[in-house]
């Protein structure tokens, strides 16, 4: 029996090749260094939404970024999202559990989902994180849910109506806390603690 | 640019602050300042405070005729170690010219030192810090100095120090000798330094000093005190300055992150100032970790169940398969700089050998190759072995099971995970049917030309350019070269003094180098790199060899890939080169002690036995036992401090059978040395690194050839004791 599978030349999707329709994409919209487009928030919903393509917009205060990021592959229930500079964050049941290309980089963690975060249970908490001399941190905590109450929520021109809620995570010597704008049982907006070197970060939901 | 520097400041402290809310202590917010010794300390006096680990500085200072450059390293978070250069100007200004050393045309005297620094007790909520000092141990001891301080930090803005110093720092005001007469130290009529002046410690005339830091906001800082240090020689017999007063009085300021620089009042009549470098080999300015694009997720295989036939291994036998695989995998790995030296598979089992050009991070190179065949390989492919190259050598093989990298991409903890999981060892031989190396890599030419200098002693020497060229004739031989030209320079101002000794000036006559050949070429070679047999690695390099000596080096080392010990062995048959930087070998010279000029000629057999050891926790051990280029025989001892991002601050001391008498000055060889990879620099991925090695005196004793390519360092860099430094960025 000859071979079934005859191997070929692929083309390959890496950081903002052509093959990702978000690519190209992503990159008209980026703002580059000194370039001349407009600030990000000034593009308007009608040219986002142009691609057809799921879009998040990511703030990353620490460091300048304001970006777009839109998905670059899904896997069961953890998504990759990717910016056109290479940047990659990984989602699992839509709360963040990694990020790559920050420099202080959330290598891995363990997370609640949504639901979880939805439904308001305590859960444990464990970040492990690009620290000093490039080694490994590690902070577990203890975290619990309190709902703040409702926000509406403007994104890109389009209201929404949202319960905020807050995740508190605590440990012997510190506290962080996420905070989630639920929009039914989604979330539609989040602002995520990373590492100590980058604190945290902000993703919203502009096109589902 | 500038403001984006900023704001990763900003954000730098926003995160410590936001970290931190309720264990930040006040006593963090006043950080050890440093001396005009490049100690931590107040103006002219040191403090009982201690730099946090591994911090590394670099200080310059002066006042009236006096200037000092210090770099210091704390070596562990209880002991730091000090080299320091002092120089005195107006030397013989009111004395005229040394009568001890009739030649002497000095007009500023030159003084290095080492001084080693002991933590004693750490602030507590009453305990002081406290420190006791070593200043100038094995020098000449004209800066000897012993001293117990104690420096306590009230709220988070002011600090008090008060100590008792001896030696220098008993000279003014002494209250009394509680230990003893001080016996006489250096006499530079019979003596030749560097020996350990330990019965002096402690001993003779005791003075307290001590003094104010006062900070006033985030970036100014107020200081006074009031010094034990009589200058007895600078103010006294050679009348360099007035020492009007104890009193000493300044301002500083910091400036970003690491600089700081200060304006002083001194001793009454004199003016100050200076300038320090702090640097945290741990932190990379500006960011925690290291920038560039993430990776590409790991590629998952179908189910067995869903596609069988993804899993057939017919493809195998497929003719083109080789190069359609490799083709796709350059295209995940040219992004990174990582070039395919080899690329063989059977149904099963890939191999791969490649160059990494660019990531800094080993694991995180293997990482990259890792995803790579994930997403290219056929499904039935489920061991991957990566085969990082070096020099044509294949250093080392990290064997990773396919299931693994996708069972564990998302997990909490993945890089340790996955380390239990993965094995080290010998690259062995290759799987059959490959097709050797990428186009384009043998032969391959590359050139790079970099502004240079050249020292010649303290503060004097040459700039100029240099060029590098090597060819890459084949995987493991090299033909490389380079080349220096001098662009200008202050060698006039260079005066031999004769520092004794009177072994053959192997070394010694650097001057002469420097100043004949303007245009030289420092360096011609064919190097033959192979790895012959398991964890066995060779090189034998031919041609001129370094700036001063050409001839014929050999070299075997024994380093298993996961062992922290290596041992080696190396020969060289070397003959002394030409001063005018061509290639001849020998020069015309005119002996130390005067008489005419004669052609000097050497030829040495030199060799040493190696053996390598890493202790952990970023502390390595090196210990050659051979014979030196000047025919002593004797053993050198290094020891390194290396972080994980490659930052590596070490010293090393040489005793060999050639007496104080005839090595010179200083008595035996010893040094410092430091390499600082541009990663920590730039931020970015990139295996540059600047490496720089100082003497406090270049001698002809315990001298090695300086051969470009030694084994261990290349070799390590992909075994298991250097690759788990930061192995985690295989995910990364």
């Amino acid at each position: 029996m000859g071979p079934r599978m005859a191997l070929k030349s692929a083309t390959l999707a890496l950081t903002c090749l052509a093959l990702l329709a978000g690519c190209g994409f992503l990159e008209k919209l980026t703002p580059r260094a000194g370039g001349q487009l407009a600030p990000i928030g000034q593009v308007s919903r009608a040219e986002i939404a142009k691609s057809g393509q799921p879009v998040m917009r990511l703030r990353v205060p620490s460091r300048g970024i304001d970006t777009f990021l839109t998905i670059r592959d899904r896997r069961g229930d953890v998504v990759n999202w990717f910016s056109a500079d290479g940047m990659l964050f990984t989602f699992r049941n839509d709360v963040l559990i990694e990020t790559r290309g920050l420099g202080a980089d959330l290598m891995s963690s363990a997370a609640p989902g949504a639901g979880q975060i939805a439904a308001g249970a305590g859960h444990r908490r464990a970040y492990f994180f690009v620290d000093d001399d490039d080694q490994t941190g590690r902070r577990d905590y203890l975290c619990r849910i309190t709902t703040d109450g409702g926000e509406q929520l403007e994104i890109f021109g389009r209201g929404h109506n949202t319960r905020k809620v807050s995740e508190t995570c605590e440990r012997e010597i510190g506290r962080i806390t996420n905070h989630y704008w639920l929009e039914g049982g989604k979330i539609r907006k989040s602002r995520e603690w990373v590492s100590p070197g980058i604190g945290q970060i902000e993703f919203e939901r502009v096109i589902d | 640019m500038a403001s984006k520097r900023r704001s990763l400041l900003l954000a730098t402290l926003g995160a410590s602050v936001f970290l931190f809310p309720a264990a930040q202590s006040s006593r963090a917010e006043m950080k050890p300042s440093l001396s005009f010794s490049g100690v931590p300390g107040l103006i002219d006096m040191p403090s009982g405070d201690t730099m946090a680990d591994g911090i590394f500085s670099i200080s310059t200072s002066a006042f009236g005729p006096v200037s000092r450059a210090t770099i210091s390293f704390q070596i562990t978070p209880w002991m730091a170690g000090s080299f320091r250069l002092q120089n005195t100007r107006k030397w013989n200004a009111a004395t005229g010219v040394d009568p001890l050393i009739p030649d002497s045309v000095y007009s500023s005297y030159n003084d290095r030192s080492f001084d080693l620094r002991f933590r004693l007790a750490e602030e507590g909520v009453w305990m002081p810090a406290v420190t006791l000092g070593l200043q100038d141990f094995l020098g000449t001891g004209m800066n000897s100095a012993e001293y117990l301080v104690a420096t306590r930090t009230f709220g988070d803005r002011l600090k008090v120090t008060g100590g008792v110093g001896w030696g220098r720092l008993g000279s003014y005001n002494s209250f009394g000798a509680p230990f003893g007469e001080r016996p006489p130290g250096f006499d530079p009529a019979t003596d030749t330094g560097s020996e350990l002046n330990a019965d002096t410690w402690f001993k003779g005339p005791a003075a307290a000093f001590g003094g104010l830091e006062y900070r006033v906001n985030d970036r100014w800082t107020v200081k006074a005190e009031y010094s034990s240090d009589a200058y007895d020689l600078e103010s006294g017999e050679k009348q360099t300055f007035e020492r009007g007063s104890p009193w000493n009085f300044g301002v500083e300021y910091q400036w970003g992150d690491y600089a700081r620089i200060g304006a002083y009042s001194l001793y009454g009549e004199e003016f100050g100032l200076s300038f320090h470098l702090i640097m945290d080999p741990k932190r990379r300015p500006g960011t925690i970790g290291i920038l560039g694009s993430g990776p590409v997720p790991v590629g998952h295989r179908p189910s067995r169940a869903a596609n069988p036939d993804a899993w057939d291994k017919g493809w195998v036998t497929q003719p083109d398969a080789n190069a359609l695989l490799r083709k796709n995998l350059s295209k995940y790995l040219e992004k990174d700089g990582i070039l395919i030296e080899d690329f063989a598979y059977t149904a099963g089992t890939v191999q791969i050998r490649i160059r990494n050009s660019t990531i800094d991070a080993p694991s995180q190179a293997v990482g990259r190759v890792a995803r790579a065949l994930s997403n290219v390989m056929p499904a039935s492919v489920e061991t991957f072995e990566i085969v990082p190259v070096v020099r044509g050598m294949a250093a080392s093989k990290i064997t990773i099971r396919r299931s693994d990298l996708e069972r564990l991409e998302y997990t909490p903890n993945a890089g340790a995970v996955l380390r239990e999981r993965i094995a080290y060892s010998d690259a062995g031989g290759m799987i059959p049917g490959s097709l050797g190396p990428d186009e384009g890599l043998y032969p391959k030419f590359r050139w790079r030309i970099m502004p240079g200098y050249r020292v010649s002693a303290p503060a004097r020497g040459d700039i100029g350019i240099r060029a590098t060229a090597s060819y890459d004739i084949a995987p493991g031989w090299i033909v490389s070269g380079q080349v220096y030209q001098r662009v200008a320079d202050n060698l006039d101002k260079v005066f031999v003094i004769d520092k004794g000794g009177s072994l053959p000036p192997v070394r010694s006559d650097v001057r002469d180098y420097n100043r004949e050949g303007a245009f030289a070429v420092e360096r011609a070679t064919l190097a033959w790199y192979a790895h012959p047999m398991e964890n066995i690695y060779s090189r034998v390099t031919v041609g001129y060899l370094e700036r001063m000596h050409g001839g014929v080096s050999g070299e075997i080392m024994w380093k298993p890939a996961n062992s922290r010990l290596a041992l080696g062995a190396e020969l060289n048959f070397t003959k002394q080169r030409n001063v005018d930087g061509g290639f001849g070998f020998g020069y015309m010279r005119e002996p130390d002690g005067g008489g005419p000029e004669y052609f000097y000629e050497h030829e040495a057999v030199t060799g040493h036995l190696s053996a390598w050891y890493d202790f952990g926790n970023g502390y390595l051990g090196q210990l050659d036992v051979g014979r030196y280029l000047a025919g002593d025989v004797g053993a050198t001892l290094t020891l390194d401090r290396e972080f994980a991002n490659g930052w590596k601050v070490g010293a090393f001391a040489s005793f060999t059978d050639a007496s104080a008498q005839e090595f010179g000055e200083g008595s035996f060889d010893k040094g410092v040395r430091l390499t600082i990879p541009m990663n920590w620099m730039l931020g970015n991925p990139t295996r540059q690194e600047i490496s720089q090695t100082i003497r406090p005196l270049q001698r002809d004793g315990g001298a090695r050839v300086d051969v470009d390519g030694r084994l261990y360092d290349l070799i390590r860099d992909y075994h298991s004791d250097r690759v788990d430094d930061q192995w985690d960025r295989v995910w990364r």
